[in-house]
């Protein structure tokens, strides 16, 4: 398994709110993690710093003794959600800070998934890209219920607008997915300043193009985004099985 | 934001109380020391990632809107920034928002419905003849005074879409109840998306309920996309049906099956009031307009003076919607043949006097709102003849004014041909309120009806008057009022319930959270539900706000932990263990306890329980689940306070 990653403030954006985490040297646990922060004033920010921090430690925490491993994100993205609300409780003025999250736990031929928000995983096999999680977003739903054209939805002005965070309620449940891996799989965890601004297509040509070097691939990603606008904070991690 | 109280913002407007916030400011109410007068300050919320563009745009909104004057629009009178601070001044409006309106009396009679909505139609239709769109219209941002004028604010207030990631969980945004669905679909927003909104707006004034309303703002979004409402007269069966169809007409889901303008609307709105009885939209004619908008005045009149336009007009729009093809030409032939109709009737007298052969053609001089002696003047000076001058009662035009004239204003017409007649106003008609403070509700409407005057009721509590009796109204009894007033009539809810302010449960002990309620004269219901990371007993939510405040006798529903023993793994084992507090802080200060597990099946060491408590908690169990051999820790702000070994088994 070999993987890179990349993250950057935009081309618009004064501070970078999104928050990343691969393994490092000595990690047991094949942990990765995104977050983009919401709420103003630099809670975003502080919102994906300490949900990415509280699941790195939940996870280290639990790993060894926790049994069935397909449970360990969802329940790290929990306890994450409880220390936001009892953060903020405490500290009002940070009241509606939030993040969204997509994490991946890898677990020999498995990858397991908790998200919630608009970042998404993608899976490339066999030169086929295709989107593992559904965005909890308005835009989202309407499309699904078959309100809005696809047109509509990828010029709708509250196509920023999402229906779940970590951090904001109290009976937050994150999404869930899981995918059995083969050998040569890659696998894109992203936040939406990159899908915002390229399409599926564009991300999957630049993808292939840099096969060859994981972490020039990712950079190439936030580098395509930026250069269509950067409108929003770019985050990308690629993990080849 | 809230330490502002006392600020002085542009050396001039001293914050007195904050009245108001929403998502993206705060409202206060502010002395105008230059003026020394009341305003309201707006003061927008600013963040980090709020570009100098966003604050920009906001700036030029806010501008724009200030160039708005009219009576039922609040005024803008000043736009400015302090540092950080960016804010609007405006005027200040005495009363309530139309929601709270709505929520006091339930739901308002069918001609307060009617007088309040023509009174944002018109705010509407000064603003968009500015090209202003409001883009938020909702009962929220409706101000009503007791007099029942009502002031549409919030105009163009920075609505800009930001790039940032925001949410929509809990309620971020409340306007959705009030979206067209082209909003909702984020499509292009026009003049005709406030109209939909002002047809929301109706519906909630005369059901007293939203036509669409669901669990999440999704659900609401996508149900005004897809769903149809009832008619609100299914609810209220005692409405005109007219008013019925004006509020469905302008609810339809295409932006052109609705009124085309706000004029358009208020034109109907007028109808109603004036003649309740007549239909105004019919089905068919909700159908003709979508291709033929003005059919009917517009279209004559534009017969009368220039002839080719209106074919030329319809032409083109059947070129771009050619499914539409059949209805427009069927629609065409039908309007052809209302004007051939209205030539027919019209034929014989006026027009043949208006189109006579010999004498000079003048254009009709415009003479409504001038005094009848200046329009005989003016009449006189082009030799045109009055046939009639009638006296009627008006509440728009004063005294002795011209209030209605035919033939209208450019319309050619021969000199010295007697075809002008004039409506000149009396003056309102008046009305003596009479005096109904003491009856029951019923005898004062029954009182009020028989002098036609128009009333909607408001609760209010009183200590002297009885439950269900009328305590005033406005205007009071023996006033005069002009007839179209609308009386307020205030019944007695009894006295004044006591307002009790609710405090913050969650973390607190369903025991402290009982205590309290019994205290206060709350109503305490309990639900259980089970959640491992956080202590037996504990409150989890609450279904009032803390800080809310509330009546006496409120019922308060807290969810409170309680852990279902099969939630844990099968081989754990559960022991209770008990914890004096009573003597581990100073006075009544405060104090942290948290507990902690090692062993007992758990790798590592384990918090398993942290709470503030006070030494009045006394008495605390605790249950611990594991296997095993488990050392259990007690801290106190952070000290080790004791430790014991357990065997769960």
């Amino acid at each position: 398994m070999i993987f890179g990653a990349c993250s950057h403030v935009g081309k618009v954006r004064k501070e970078n709110e999104d928050s990343f985490y691969i393994p490092s040297e000595g990690d047991t646990a094949k942990l990765f993690l995104i977050a983009d922060g919401i709420g103003g004033q630099n809670h975003g920010k502080l919102a994906s710093m300490m949900v990415v921090d509280s699941i790195v430690k939940f996870v280290v925490r639990n790993y060894s003794a926790w049994e069935k491993k397909e449970t360990l994100l969802n329940e790290a993205a929990l306890s994450a959600n409880d220390s936001i609300r009892r953060f903020s409780k405490e500290s009002p003025e940070f009241n509606g800070m939030g993040t969204t999250l997509v994490s991946m736990l890898m677990d020999g031929q498995e990858a397991y998934i908790s998200y919630a928000g608009d970042s998404r995983c993608y899976m490339i096999r066999n030169n086929i890209i295709s989107q593992l999680t559904i965005d909890n977003s308005y835009v989202q739903y309407l499309l699904q219920k078959g309100a809005i054209t696809i047109e509509e939805a990828q010029n709708h002005p509250q196509r920023h607008l999402i229906t779940k965070a970590v951090g904001l309620e109290e009976n937050f449940l994150p999404e869930y997915e899981k995918v059995s891996l083969l050998p040569g799989d890659i696998l894109l965890l992203c936040t939406d300043g990159l899908t915002a601004m390229l399409s599926d297509e564009e991300i999957i040509h630049i993808i292939l193009k840099k096969k060859r070097n994981i972490q020039g691939a990712a950079e190439e990603l936030v580098k395509a985004a930026n250069a269509k606008g950067g409108i929003d904070n770019i985050t990308a991690i690629l993990v080849e099985v | 934001m809230d330490n502002m109280i006392g600020k002085v913002l542009g050396n001039r407007y001293e914050l007195v109380e904050k009245i108001g916030g929403g998502g993206m400011a705060v409202v206060y109410k502010a002395k105008c020391r230059l003026l020394n007068r009341f305003v309201a300050v707006k003061i927008l919320r600013t963040d980090s990632d709020m570009t100098e563009d966003f604050i920009k745009r906001f700036k030029v909104e806010a501008q724009a809107a200030g160039s708005l004057s009219h009576p039922n629009i609040v005024s803008i009178y000043d736009v400015g920034n302090e540092g950080e601070i960016n804010y609007i001044v405006m005027e200040y409006v005495e009363g309530y928002t139309l929601k709270e309106v709505i929520a006091q009396s339930g739901k308002l009679t069918w001609k307060a419905t009617v007088k309040i909505a023509s009174q944002i139609c018109a705010g509407l239709e000064h603003a968009h003849k500015n090209h202003i769109i409001h883009r938020d219209i909702k009962s929220q941002n409706i101000l009503v005074n007791e007099e029942l004028v009502a002031k549409v604010t919030d105009f163009g207030i920075a609505r800009a879409s930001s790039n940032s990631t925001i949410t929509m969980a809990g309620n971020t945004i409340g306007s959705v109840h009030y979206f067209s669905p082209e909003q909702a679909k984020g499509q292009h927003t026009d003049e005709k998306s406030d109209i939909y909104s002002l047809g929301i707006v109706m519906y909630e004034m005369i059901t007293g309920r939203l036509p669409f309303d669901a669990d999440t703002p999704v659900s609401v979004a996508l149900k005004q996309i897809q769903e149809l409402p009832i008619p609100p007269i299914q609810l209220e069966h005692d409405m005109p049906i007219a008013l019925n169809d004006i509020i469905m007409k302008a609810l339809q889901k295409e932006p052109r099956l609705r009124y085309q303008s706000a004029t358009e609307m208020l034109k109907d709105l007028q109808s109603v009031l004036a003649n309740p009885e007549k239909t105004i939209v019919t089905e068919k004619n909700i159908g003709a307009t979508t291709v033929m908008p003005s059919v009917t005045e517009n279209m004559i009149n534009e017969r009368v003076t220039k002839p080719a336009v209106v074919e030329d007009r319809d032409m083109g729009r059947k070129k771009k919607s050619s499914a539409k093809n059949a209805t427009s030409v069927f629609a065409f032939l039908i309007a052809l043949v209302i004007v051939a109709i209205v030539f027919f009737f019209i034929g014989k007298g006026v027009w043949n006097a208006i189109i006579g052969e010999e004498k000079p053609e003048v254009p009709m001089p415009t003479l409504v709102g001038k005094t009848i002696q200046e329009a005989r003047a003016i009449l006189e000076d082009k030799n045109i003849e009055i046939k009639s001058v009638i006296e009627q009662t008006n509440d728009d035009y004063p005294k002795g004014v011209v209030a209605v004239q035919n033939p209208k204003p450019n319309i050619h017409v021969k000199e010295g041909v007697s075809i002008v007649e004039l409506i000149v106003s009396t003056g309102k008609a008046e009305i003596t309120v009479p005096n109904v403070v003491n009856y029951t509700l019923e005898a004062a409407k029954a009182a009020l009806d028989k002098e036609e005057l128009q009333y909607i009721v408001t609760e209010e509590a009183s200590d002297e008057v009885p439950v269900g009796y009328v305590v005033r109204t406005s205007p009071e009894g023996e006033r005069t009022v002009s007839a179209s007033s609308i009386i307020s009539i205030f019944v007695s809810s009894g006295p004044a319930t006591k307002k009790v302010t609710i405090p913050n449960f969650v973390g607190e002990t369903l025991d402290k959270a009982k205590t309290w309620t019994e205290a206060n004269g709350i109503k305490l219901t309990t639900k259980f539900t089970s959640n491992t990371s956080k202590a037996e007993n504990v409150v989890l939510q609450q279904s009032i706000a803390p800080e809310s405040s509330v009546d006496e006798g409120t019922e308060l529903t807290l969810t409170v932990n309680r852990k279902q023993n099969n939630t844990q793994n099968n081989n754990q084992k559960k022991q209770t263990i008990y914890l004096n507090l009573s003597n581990k802080g100073v006075g009544d200060a405060e104090f942290l306890v948290e507990v902690t597990m090692s062993g007992g099946g758990v790798v590592g060491k384990k918090t398993i329980y942290s709470e503030r408590h006070t030494n009045s908690d006394g008495e605390i169990s605790l249950d611990i689940f594991g296997l095993g051999e488990a050392m259990i820790e007690v801290y106190i702000d952070g000290r080790l306070d004791s430790s014991q070994a357990i065997l769960l088994k």
